[in-house]
């Protein structure tokens, strides 16, 4: 018996979205609709490099070209090139909207989304985002599983000036979600994320300077139920490369907790048709990992605390956007490092002799697992553009160099790896008449330099999980793409409509692939 | 020139944030040594190499070392938790079979120095063979245990008496600390059933059994049974039955009904705690059933938040056989019987509503009669996922 997706929230917020985002769009009216096309929101970026940062204040930068969009959008996934917790398949259905206004001398932007998915044949998954980087993993010994996903995001953007040469700004973005599978055992993954960053430019004649704050809280609370009568199933708290506690329960809960900080500052120096900006972001996230279970046939009642995650991180980029009569040159370095410290929580529950109250109490908090990461990537394009805002042709080139290394202390285990790749596009509008075709291509090549994985023990989690996921993550591929749009005027409220679909064939050299397809249709204002 | 310096620049940037950004863990391990005091009784050539295993309680894995001729032994590079070392030891000497246990629970969160007791077993005459608590599923996928039982095998090559021999339940579900750890040379009861008997009314012959049903009834076929159910106790020996006015217990026709001598729980029927939690042991007090009465009514024992419930409280030297059971290795951390009643643990590993049992391991056959593993140590004398055979006797 499928547990019941109720869709919670679902009806208000959706109505609330739509509201916000209409009056924003009304309220702006549209006075640039015949410059808007599907590229509107990437020519917008390329034009202000402040939306590569995460200062809101920096919107306020923006082209006079004020897009808005409304689309259904279908995704899917489909083949054996994966980690083994994501699905053999993924379909996922969405309905999207987003526009930037401007009202008096503010910016505003706001999006709503709302996406259904069904991800089939996941294994031994508890968690809602296998793929989210924490060792402290929830799994259980079923395979097959299909995780029924409902999500719903709304992101609002304003930019406004404070005086002459000061810009404050104020970004918040909500996602909340509900993940269910429907075979024992299930977990009911209730997922929240809360964003929130203000922010500040100081415009000078020729440099601005921007610094903005950021905070977020992600806390997922996971449920799990067996359905069958009278049967039990073994629930595995991952340590880290294959480390575990494990229980055998009817029921489980978890709840994972994280507070996330951080800064990000912003230097911007325009002169002439030379546009720079460089930034630098470093944020401290915490999360923890708690269980609790019910009691009736839980082992135990009470919380018990397992782990605590802390993440630091930098992210640095410098982007350079050259205009030259009708070309526009983009460069762009981007660098991240990252290190995370895992702490297991080693409690003992113990009842009190004098009031008899039952408690978990804690002996010792243990670093036992670190890892860290290292991205760094560089990327040129050459646009040329038909009018102001709508683009000819784009050729571009990214090269991509990342690295990754974990250990787990006593026993002692490591694993690390270091890839580099590759990805060349090229693309071309034609404007016939009132219809626009967009064409482009693209190739991207992966290729593994470094790969170590140190582990002595022949055990189901090495053979099931840490091997196969470091095959996958190891593994070089080639990965054609093609990417067809069409767009026609259409007289209405509505600017143009749309659509777009797009194919990559990923072709890994352990004989796997995936195929990723997606159909996009909508209107733009 | 300039340039160079923008590299330098940005190299010592990129690397002042790098080592910033990168944790690494600082991570602890200790050494454990430990020291098995074998006492006087046994000779310096019957010390050497005795086996130590380190249990990691939480994590469930295992070291294991041996002991030096002078009964040291040393386990570097461990990580913090709480362990269990447990000695394990036999030697032949004039003819007989020694067996040693030794038993130390550690909080690892130190270097630790510290000595093992250990205690010669001694070879129980009447031990329990099989104890089947986990109970099944009906083809409904319901859960049943009316068919879980005690078999108390006659291990010795002479005559015992079932007369007077009770079924203790620990009073701990081994969820927690043992409450009752502050007594000394005593184990706390939530239940206490006898056999009746006058001293020689139930005999059981060499290498010969009894069983004791919590319903006697054929469980395979009876309409109040389970089709599933692995086992037909409805020749069972004993039986709990428990006299209520509602007469819910199913009263077994071919069974000896046990006396009632403690039930601090008292409900409708007696069940075993189907994950584990019921820690067993079969015990002899002396006397007669009156005075049997008398001991235990004037050895109860409540705890300071209940004062109204009353457990039983038994001296070690009363147990015949004890058995730790457990829920699992998690749980092997709140043990309640003494090492020198028990050193070890086990439990069904496939769970509750398995229809598994634990079942003595045999250990040889002499002239036709099993003899079974007796060394005072569960984790080594038992089975843990055997399948319910009462009465039969085989490896």
């Amino acid at each position: 018996m499928p547990i019941p997706n109720h869709g919670f929230m679902s009806t208000k917020l959706l109505y609330s979205a739509l509201l916000i985002h209409l009056l924003l769009a009304t309220a702006a009216g549209q006075d640039s609709t015949s410059y808007v096309s599907q590229g509107s929101f990437d020519i917008i970026r390329l034009l202000n490099p402040w939306l590569s940062g995460s200062n809101p204040a920096g919107m306020a930068f923006n082209p006079e070209l004020y897009p808005g969009e409304m689309k259904l959008d279908y995704y899917s996934e489909k083949g054996d090139y994966k980690q083994v917790q994501h699905g053999d398949k993924l379909n996922s259905y969405s309905f999207g909207t987003r526009s930037y206004s401007k009202i008096g001398n503010s910016l505003f932007y706001g999006c709503f989304n709302y996406n259904k998915s069904f991800e089939k044949g996941t294994d031994y998954t508890n968690i809602n985002d296998p793929g989210r980087e924490t060792p402290y993993l929830l799994t259980d010994s079923i395979g097959g599983d299909v995780y029924d996903r409902e999500l719903f995001s709304i992101e609002g953007k304003m930019s406004t000036p404070l005086g002459h040469a000061i810009m404050l700004g104020l970004a918040g973005s909500l996602d909340v979600g509900l993940a269910t599978q429907d075979r024992d055992p299930r977990p009911m993954n209730k997922v929240l994320k809360l964003s929130l960053s203000p922010g500040l430019v100081f415009s000078l004649p020729s440099i601005k300077i921007g610094v903005n704050l950021l905070y977020s809280y992600y806390n997922e609370d996971i449920e799990i139920d067996i359905i069958e009568a009278n049967k039990e199933h073994d629930f595995f708290q991952m340590h880290g490369l294959g480390t575990y506690i494990f229980h055998e329960a009817r029921s489980f809960n978890r709840l994972y907790k994280q507070n996330r900080i951080g800064t990000e500052g912003q230097l911007n120096y325009k002169h002439g048709n030379i546009n720079n900006m460089s930034a630098i972001k470093l944020q401290y996230a915490t999360e923890t990992a708690d269980d609790g279970r019910k009691a009736g046939n839980a082992s135990w009642s009470y919380i018990k605390n397992d782990s605590r995650l802390d993440i630091n991180s930098m992210e640095a980029f410098n982007t350079t956007t050259i205009s030259k009569n009708s070309f526009i040159h983009y460069l762009d370095a981007g660098l991240k490092i990252s290190g995370m410290l895992g702490t297991e929580i080693i409690q003992r529950l113990e009842t009190s002799g004098t009031t008899g109250a039952t408690n978990w109490v804690t002996y010792a908090e243990e670093e036992k697992f670190d890892a860290s990461r290292l991205d760094a990537s560089l990327a040129y394009s050459l646009i040329k553009m038909k009018d102001l805002y709508l683009r000819d042709y784009e050729v571009g080139f990214i090269l991509n160099y990342n690295s990754y290394k974990q250990s787990y202390y006593i026993p002692d285990r490591k694993e690390g790896y270091a890839n580099i790749s590759a990805s060349l596009d090229m693309g071309r509008s034609f404007y016939i008449g009132r219809q626009v075709l967009s064409i482009s291509c693209g190739l991207k090549y992966k290729r593994n330099i470094s790969a170590s994985l140190d582990f002595a023990e022949d055990s189901f989690f090495y053979n099931e999980l840490l091997l196969p996921d470091h095959i996958f993550t190891t593994a070089g591929y080639y990965a054609p793409s093609i990417d067809l749009g069409w767009e026609t005027e259409i007289n209405k409220i509505f600017s143009k409509y749309f659509f777009n679909t797009s194919i990559d064939l990923y072709l890994a050299d352990n004989d796997r692939h995936r195929t990723i397809f997606s159909f996009s249709t909508g209107v733009i204002f | 020139m300039k340039m160079k310096l923008h590299l330098t620049y940005i190299a010592v940037l990129l690397f002042i944030f790098t080592s910033c950004v990168k944790e690494v863990a600082d991570y602890n391990s200790y050494t454990i040594e430990l020291k098995v005091n074998f006492g006087e009784e046994v000779s310096l050539q019957n010390r050497d190499s005795a086996r130590v295993v380190l249990n990691n309680l939480t994590k469930n894995y295992t070291h294991t070392q041996y002991t030096t001729a002078e009964g040291d032994v040393t386990f570097k590079n461990i990580e913090p938790g709480f362990y269990s070392a447990t000695v394990i030891h036999s030697f032949g000497e004039d003819g007989k079979a020694y067996y040693l246990n030794g038993l130390l629970l550690l909080d690892v969160f130190s270097d630790i120095i510290d000595t093992v007791e250990v205690v010669i077993s001694k070879t129980n005459a009447l031990v329990v063979k099989e104890y089947y608590y986990s109970g099944c599923l009906t083809p409904a996928g319901k859960q049943y245990s009316a068919d879980q039982y005690v078999e108390i095998y006659n291990n010795s090559g002479l005559t015992q008496y079932a007369d007077g021999i009770s079924v203790f339940e620990h009073e701990s579900y081994s969820l927690s600390d043992n409450y009752w750890e502050f007594i000394s040379d005593t184990i706390v009861g939530r239940a206490i059933w006898t056999i009746p008997g006058e001293g020689n009314d139930y005999p059981i012959l060499p290498g010969n059994s009894i069983v004791i049903a919590r319903d006697a009834i054929n469980h395979q076929d009876d309409s109040l049974g389970n089709p599933l159910s692995p086992v037909n106790l409805e020749y069972a020996d004993f039986e709990f039955w428990v006299e209520t006015i509602s007469g819910d217990d199913i009263d077994g026709p071919f069974a000896e009904n046990m006396i009632e001598d403690l039930f601090t729980y008292r409900g409708s029927d007696y069940v075993f705690h189907t994950r584990g939690g019921s820690a067993i042991a079969i015990i002899r007090i002396p006397g007669n059933a009156e005075e049997r009465k008398d001991f235990i009514n004037n050895n109860l024992i409540c705890k300071p938040d209940i004062p109204s419930r009353f457990y039983g409280k038994i001296p070690n030297e009363y147990v015949i056989d004890a058995v730790e059971v457990t829920w699992d290795e998690a749980h092997a951390i709140y043990k309640r019987f003494p090492i020198e009643l028990d050193a070890g643990y086990t439990y069904v590993e496939a769970g509750s509503r398995s229809g598994k049992c634990i079942r003595r391991k045999v250990k040889e056959i002499i002239d036709g009669r099993y003899i079974y593993q007796d060394t005072n140590n569960s984790t080594e004398d038992f089975l843990k996922d055997a399948d319910p055979k009462p009465w039969i006797y085989e490896y």
